[in-house]
């Protein structure tokens, strides 16, 4: 008996956090296509859809980490920089110092990791505030990757770099399969896994997430590196689709996956958020930027209405928590 | 035992002094000054003098704005969009034929706006502080942007001599708008002094509710900041269109980092209660010499971003060191 109430009792707070924020930004987006498709001939193209997932695919491996991270309270600003620096760094070791395409993609990854770790480490040792650690690293890597802009004088990555975005399996570029095999699974385990609902009590509050036993300070640390990873695995793909080590690459991008994530449920202040919900929300705004070429409508406005959808989602957001 | 005791003294005096906010800038912006004016001898070459003066006048009088909020808890990304948006309003009310002093007061006005509107989402609609600045800069560049349609890449320019003089004009060897920087500093020193608003934004900064239940009215206070800040950073966009001569969608691109790096570097903090608007100076200076000293060596910029982000670094952790160990000291942990 008793043991069933605490499980109902988990079970309604695990729905409320649920139910809201992924299905909200779902629904939008599926009355967004329907609207799309019904006033365009153009949109709902399999070759328009494709290209959509094909756009999102890149950015969303670098999400993973990201909503991890905003599910714990913690936000990391670097990730632009890294998903930059990975690419840049592989395809430097490739062009300039000709080393073969695993260990390039090894070392790259590696030193992702480390960095992300190395920010978790500083974080949780000294108590710091994660934006303000993740803007000094932002800039750090920033600079790291523009060095090898420059020393590649605008080389074009090798052939066997450039291929890696354009791995098909059955005529399907891979980066969307990985998209989809990854929200399902991931999605899942952040509902089912006793493991990954930890995150939700971290998020929540530490000091309890620490009482009943959960090692808060090693799962923000691996959360960190985790975040460069991923960062780090969807900029080599990113980069090899540019085919040249491109400044471009990364900028603004921290801002990109928090409206994504924040559109798709997740809280700055922890405790909230879904994988399917980020993806959905990063779908919603390569849709918005689509739909707006379709329409032929200055593609510039895409900010503005961003901006607008932003402080509104969230706004509605928070007045809905607060009569709950 | 003796010894024993003014080494603990020794220490904490270090903690202190580390603690003392803006003592870091200072002595980094300094030390750069005094190595750059003895190491190279075309620093102080009329036209660096200059250039240094003209970028850190806008540069620093958004840093004033910006730390006020920081103080007080909040921090605004939408600055580098309002500085350019700031500059554009004026160029194109001038280009209207208005003055330019009517033209300079539109400017500042739209800033003020969109500081309100920061505001009042923030504090009456409780949207966070990051998300609020996140969507009001993209909206502020949207706007920008489809102002300057069909305008190529000058976008506005020919503006009145009595307007570029704004930007360009000195008194006393040194431009205007560094004095005008002058002024505002000291005027702002005074105000979080020896204000009562002043001292209310550290309170709120420090502890939100306990202010609030102290009768401090924190929501108009906040919203006054970020007005401030709003203002300030289209009136730094006015100085550089007036400077340059040219408004176009440039302007302020990325310097709501460099201003908020330069304000963590001046013993700002983004959890607030901490701040003073000599830190923000002096970190926006040391910024702006290292970016000189940087073209005075001839080593590539990329360089500079990576030393600015140990430095911040550095910055943060010796900042979360000293405040962890005093927490200590106190029993708190």
């Amino acid at each position: 008996m008793a043991m069933s109430s605490t499980e109902t009792a988990i079970s309604i707070s695990r729905k409320k956090r649920f139910s809201f924020g992924a299905l909200t930004i779902v629904l939008i987006t599926a009355i967004l296509f329907a609207f799309l498709t019904f006033t365009s001939d153009t949109f709902f193209t399999y070759r328009n859809i494709y290209a959509i997932f094909y756009g999102v695919s890149f950015q969303f491996i670098a999400v993973i980490g990201f909503t991890y991270l905003m599910i714990i309270g913690e936000i990391d600003l670097s990730v632009g920089s890294v998903y930059a620096f990975s690419g840049m760094f592989m395809g430097y070791l490739m062009v300039m110092k000709d080393v073969p395409l695993i260990p390039a993609i090894g070392l790259s990854l590696l030193a992702c990791v480390v960095m992300g770790a190395l920010t978790g480490f500083l974080i949780v040792r000294f108590k710091l505030n994660s934006m303000m650690v993740t803007i000094a690293t932002m800039t750090l890597i920033r600079g790291l990757a523009s060095n090898f802009v420059k020393r590649m004088y605008g080389a074009t990555y090798p052939s066997v770099m450039r291929h890696l975005s354009k791995i098909k399996f059955k005529d399907i570029y891979l980066t969307i399969i990985i998209m989809i095999i990854l929200v399902v699974i991931l999605e899942i385990l952040l509902r089912k896994s006793s493991i990954f609902k930890r995150l939700y009590s971290v998020g929540e509050n530490r000091q309890t997430a620490r009482i009943y036993g959960v090692k808060s300070n090693r799962i923000i640390i691996s959360l960190f590196a985790l975040s460069a990873l991923a960062a780090g695995i969807g900029g080599i793909l990113l980069n090899s689709r540019v085919t040249y080590a491109d400044t471009a690459i990364g900028l603004g991008l921290e801002f990109h996956l928090l409206t994504a994530a924040v559109l798709g449920g997740a809280s700055l202040y922890g405790g909230r958020g879904s994988m399917l919900g980020s993806a959905v929300g990063l779908i919603f705004l390569a849709t918005i930027l689509n739909g707006m070429v379709i329409f032929n409508i200055e593609p510039l406005l895409q900010q503005l209405i961003v901006g607008i959808i932003l402080i509104i989602a969230v706004y509605v957001d928070t007045r809905l928590n607060k009569h709950e | 035992m003796g010894m024993n005791n003014s080494k603990t003294n020794g220490n904490k005096k270090l903690l202190n002094i580390l603690r003392k906010n803006e003592t870091v800038s200072v002595g980094l912006a300094v030390l750069l000054l005094v190595f750059l004016v003895l190491a190279r001898p075309n620093f102080l070459d009329r036209v660096n003098i200059d250039s240094l003066q003209t970028s850190i006048a806008p540069y620093g009088i958004m840093a004033i704005g910006m730390m006020i909020l920081l103080i007080s808890g909040v921090f605004d990304l939408s600055v580098g969009s309002t500085m350019g948006l700031g500059g554009l309003v004026s160029a194109i009310t001038l280009t209207l034929g208005v003055s330019p002093a009517v033209a300079i007061l539109t400017g500042i006005l739209s800033g003020l706006l969109i500081g309100l509107i920061n505001g009042l989402i923030v504090e009456i609609a409780g949207v966070n502080a990051l998300i609020t600045t996140i969507g009001t800069m993209y909206i502020g560049r949207g706007i920008s942007e489809i102002v300057l349609v069909g305008r190529g890449y000058a976008g506005y320019t020919n503006f009145p001599d009595s307007f570029n003089n704004l930007g360009r004009g000195q008194f006393l060897n040194i431009y205007y708008m560094f004095w005008i920087l002058l002024v505002l500093l000291v005027v702002f020193q005074l105000v979080l002094r020896y204000t009562k608003f002043g001292r209310q934004l550290f309170f709120i900064g420090g502890n939100y509710d306990a202010a609030e239940k102290l009768g401090i009215n924190a929501r108009r206070i906040r919203i006054l900041a970020f007005v401030l800040s709003g203002a300030l950073a289209a009136f730094a966009g006015i100085l550089v269109t007036s400077r340059a001569g040219i408004a176009n969608r440039y302007t302020g691109v990325g310097a709501h980092m460099d201003v908020i790096i330069a304000c963590i570097i001046g013993g700002g903090s983004l959890i607030g209660g901490q701040g003073s608007v000599v830190g923000a100076f002096s970190g926006m200076v040391f910024m702006v010499l290292m970016s000189n000293a940087f073209n005075l060596y001839a080593i590539p910029p990329q360089w500079q971003s990576i030393l600015v982000g140990i430095i911040l670094l550095i910055v943060i952790t010796v900042d979360g060191y000293v405040s962890l160990s005093k927490q200590k000291r106190l029993g708190k942990i």
